[in-house]
């Protein structure tokens, strides 16, 4: 089935964004395609490439990154939650005259109607959020 | 832009109140994404989603935009089909009749019925 | 057709209590997280008679609680089989 992830929550604040990842790790291990993953409000941090956790836990925006490379995954942070947050990619920063451009990537900024595309061409819809 | 087709049933469960966190007009940003892309759209507002309705907000007092004209945009978008579930309404003594925006007070049995004519359901 | 829902919260919110007030007879409740709190509660709720109930293993495990017989543990492969096999989901957060 050609399944969607909205990902609605940040890594570390809740354990939404980490299910999210084990549901999209599970569901390209059983044959699925993931038409798009699209992170919006606070799920945007999960796109964040300065997120630097301890050595000893689980680095979850590291492994959206690999997960997302491995499987050529279509991955969107939703342009107005992330520039709200500070997740800048290098024309967006440039744009805004900020100093930093931290977004991953392997994730690109895109607007909701990504979402409502997703919508329309996936079978499926699963949301994580907390 | 192109409308993805065939539009598909959506239904938007507005749960959250409107100026304590930022659910409620994340919510209504993907209503309105929605809408432009004309698919088929249901907005319900249940438990203290409800709290969006309340008449005379006046969130200039916090800096925050007033999300209950935001909500009064929605016939602009032809989004028309906006529930509220009657519990949460008279539990909170809200007046149906005295809120910011025309709704439909409606029942849990309304809302499940909602629930199952969708293709996709988001709760925020 | 039927819908899965996932709850994800303790029984402190009401995201539980919200699901079951709009859930129909059929429907699947996948409790994950810290959901997996409510599984004793939701398996002795008269609501629950005409619904499928689940709870996701990790989550569980994670957290040292042991799942009435009424609640079926599952890992993410059959969450994934329950979210294809329903028409749609609800996530209740």
């Amino acid at each position: 089935m050609k399944l969607t992830v909205l990902v609605y929550s940040a890594p570390y604040s809740t354990e939404a964004a980490y299910s999210a990842y084990r549901f999209t790790a599970s569901a390209l291990a059983a044959g699925h395609e993931i038409y798009r993953l699209f992170f919006y409000y606070d799920g945007v941090h999960n796109s964040n490439a300065s997120s630097a956790p301890p050595q000893d836990e689980f680095d979850l925006v590291k492994a959206w990154s690999e997960l997302i490379k491995t499987h050529k995954l279509d991955a969107i942070s939703c342009v107005s939650s992330a520039l709200r947050r500070g997740v800048l990619d290098a024309q967006e920063a440039a744009r805004y005259e900020k100093e930093a451009a931290s977004l991953g990537s392997q994730f690109v900024l895109s607007g909701l109607g990504q979402l409502v595309d997703a919508n329309a061409k996936s079978d499926r819809v699963m949301s994580f959020g907390a | 832009m192109s409308s993805p087709n065939p539009p598909k049933t959506i239904t938007f469960i507005s749960r959250s109140t409107p100026y304590g966190s930022g659910r409620a007009k994340a919510c209504l940003d993907m209503v309105l994404s929605a809408a432009v892309f004309e698919q088929r759209i249901n907005l319900v507002f249940m438990d203290d989603g409800v709290w969006q309705l309340q008449a005379a907000q006046q969130p200039k007092s916090i800096d925050a935009k007033d999300l209950s004209a935001a909500l009064s945009a929605l016939p602009l978008f032809e989004v028309s089909n906006i529930f509220a579930e009657s519990e949460a309404l008279s539990s909170r003594n809200l007046d149906p009749a005295a809120l910011a925006i025309d709704v439909k007070a409606c029942s849990a049995e309304t809302i499940a019925a909602l629930i199952r004519e969708s293709d996709v359901v988001y709760q925020l | 057709m039927s819908t899965l829902h996932t709850v994800n919260k303790t029984a402190a919110d009401d995201a539980l209590a919200a699901c079951l007030k709009v859930a129909s007879s059929g429907d699947s409740v996948l409790l994950i997280e810290d959901g997996v709190y409510q599984a004793s509660k939701l398996a002795g709720n008269p609501q629950t008679r005409a619904l499928k109930l689940f709870a996701l293993r990790e989550d569980a495990d994670a957290r040292g609680i042991s799942l009435p017989a009424t609640v079926t543990a599952i890992g993410y492969a059959q969450f994934v089989e329950l979210a294809c096999e329903h028409q749609r989901s609800v996530s209740w957060f």
